[in-house]
């Protein structure tokens, strides 16, 4: 009877999730919350009820519970996908290989295999290896090459003659991962990457830095008038998992009751202790994880085939950094996580300055590609060969921005510096050569009024808002109207 | 803090707790504390790094009761939870392995604890 009520309850919930749009992660039902609850409500259903009314749990999207549902009804034989076969085909070979492989992976769509190596670490350093196939096509280079009239029966043979491996990308992806990180270690040792696991023993510490700082508030001790009723009129190890059922009927009124009032006194006591931390800052640490220094280098080269088009080549790089971060509070204060609770409470109340490190580039070269004949017995007439020469694009991005210790009026003069590039050589479409740099010093006037001075250039004068020169100078004035918040850069 | 269960268990009892938080999960402590003639004291704290791999234990002495609370800092936005594996050694085999789902309507830290009663 318990089974299937909660079965029902659960079908209901993901009825909702499906036509409303959202729906609890697990709300104690309704059924729980009237003055005399079912009697296969369990007593923790009934204090749930109470206590979710005032925090209530989150809401999953339809979007999440969408592909729950959507796999529980998938069809039990598998759809014939390229991934899929090339999966089953090589699955002998890739268990001799088992020792290296990390991870085999089909794509969403079924049509690319990926296969993982375990990655190599030398301390924060961090090497993954993959190779991926994908399904090989015919392309737009070279079925734009058929006549019309031939087109779609050619590329349909040319199609039918690929081999499963025609298609492959070798990639490497390096990147700076610490594998551990300490308030206590020297602040010379940078932590890097930004995975919460990394920062959780740290982050747990500050934690108990603050509980040390506030009273018990609230507490239900033991020897609680309600507590002991409870206890007398349900006995049993497990107070909450026994249903309202289970107990003598002319006391299950005053059981409710009882859970009720237990279930408001717990929300009273979350109540104050949010209040507390809301003004503790700790909230502030997920920004500071995220302004953790991540560096991440990948590089990759694409065979696509005989009929594929050009081979591809490209690297890419990125350097990104927050300037306040977990690594500059370890440095201020030393491993002291009281120092820390301190600071947390300073941003609470100014804020995380938002100012960043960016680096950015990548490059891309596509290889010189020509196409004869199709190869097939009999010749395709007024067929016409491809020949494309070699590309490459080259894009770049900086960013930086301190504030300094000179100081205005008594406020720090800030100063940024921003650079834009794109480069394109000879991929005969193409000819954009772009390169836009900006640095600004930002005098401050008091709270609200600041003069930035920005210096520009740029390799075409165009590329620059009224500007004739490649090189030149911008005076303003930023004023802040009052009613306007204060940003979080001081 | 909301309450997960109140248990009423005997003295000598072993209890023991392991965790698996997921990522939304910023940083979280568990604090035991016992309840005295006097009043409450704290009992231990429980950091990640041992919850997480070797767990952590209480043998229940001769008190009033025991609080084991957890309190778990939680990113904005997410989902957080954590699965904690929670037994007794009594003879019921008294266990609490559900997935705790911490809220962001309680957000930026959430408390659960579970409650015992010595008799």
């Amino acid at each position: 009877m318990r089974t299937r009520a909660s079965h029902t309850t659960l079908s209901l919930f993901a009825l909702i999730a499906l036509v409303g749009g959202a729906v609890p992660l697990a709300a104690a039902d309704e059924r729980c919350s009237s003055a005399l609850p079912e009697t296969d409500c369990t007593l923790g259903e009934i204090y749930d009820a109470v206590y979710e009314k005032t925090f209530p749990l989150d809401v999953v999207a339809a979007d999440d519970v969408g592909p729950a549902v959507t796999n529980s009804n998938v069809a039990t034989t598998t759809p014939d996908t390229f991934a899929g076969r090339v999966h089953s085909s090589y699955q002998d070979f890739l268990n001799l290989f088992s020792f290296a492989v990390n991870k085999v992976e089909e794509s969403k769509d079924g049509q690319a295999l990926t296969v993982r190596f375990n990655p190599l670490r030398e301390g924060t350093q961090l090497l993954g290896l993959s190779v991926t196939v994908a399904k090989p096509v015919v392309s737009d280079l070279v079925s734009n090459a058929i006549p019309d009239s031939t087109r779609a029966a050619t590329v349909e043979k040319l199609q039918s003659g690929l081999g499963d491996l025609d298609d492959v990308t070798y990639a490497a992806a390096y990147s700076m991962e610490s594998t551990t990180c300490e308030w206590s270690q020297p602040a010379a040792s940078r932590c890097w990457g930004r995975s919460p696991e990394l920062y959780r023993q740290m982050l747990s510490q500050v934690l108990v830095s603050e509980a040390d700082k506030h009273s018990d508030t609230g507490a239900i001790p033991p020897d609680d008038p309600a507590l002991q009723r409870l206890i007398a009129l349900a006995p049993g190890p497990s107070l909450f998992d026994q249903t309202l059922g289970s107990l003598r009927e002319g006391d299950r009124l005053e059981v409710a009751a009882l859970m009720r009032q237990l279930a408001e006194r717990s929300v009273r006591e979350t109540q104050a202790h949010k209040a507390i931390f809301e003004k503790s800052g700790i909230d502030k640490l997920a920004s500071l994880v995220d302004n953790q220094p991540q560096l991440v280098a990948t590089g990759s080269y694409r065979d696509p085939g005989r009929f594929g088009g050009p081979d591809e080549t490209g690297i890419s790089f990125e350097l990104q950094y927050g300037l306040e971060n977990l690594n500059a509070l370890r440095k201020d204060c030393k491993g002291s996580t009281d120092c820390v609770v301190r600071k947390l409470e300073d941003y609470a109340k100014a804020g995380v300055p938002t100012d960043k490190f960016v680096l950015t580039a990548s490059y891309k070269q596509r290889g010189a590609y020509t196409l004869k004949d199709l190869g097939l017995d009999a010749p395709v007439p007024d067929f016409v060969p491809v020949a494309l020469k070699k590309s490459s694009e080259l894009k770049a991005r900086l960013q930086w921005g301190r504030l300094l210790n000179a100081q205005v009026a008594g406020k720090n003069v800030r100063f940024d510096l921003s650079g834009d590039g794109i480069q394109t050589r000879d991929d005969g479409i193409r000819t954009k050569n772009r390169w836009v740099a900006t640095a600004t010093l930002t005098l401050p006037l008091g709270g609200t009024m600041s003069i930035p001075v920005s210096l520009n250039y740029a390799n075409q004068p165009e590329f620059l808002s009224s500007q004739r020169k490649q090189l030149g100078v911008h005076l303003g004035i930023t004023y802040r109207l009052p009613w306007e918040k204060s940003a979080a850069t001081p | 803090m909301k309450l997960l269960n109140l248990y009423v268990q005997k003295t000598g009892v072993r209890v023991d707790l392991k965790m698996k938080p997921n990522p939304d999960v910023l940083g979280y402590v568990v604090f035991v504390r016992k309840w005295t003639s006097a009043g409450p004291l704290p009992e231990a704290t429980w950091l990640p790094d041992t919850l997480e791999q070797a767990g952590n234990s209480l043998v229940l002495g001769k008190e009033q009761g025991y609080d084991i609370i957890l309190q778990a800092s939680i990113r904005d936005g997410g989902h957080a939870s954590i699965v904690p594996d929670l037994q007794f050694s009594d003879t019921a085999g008294t266990s609490f392995t559900t997935p705790i789902n911490l809220p962001q309507s309680e957000k930026p830290v959430v408390e659960r604890g579970w409650k015992i009663i010595v008799q």
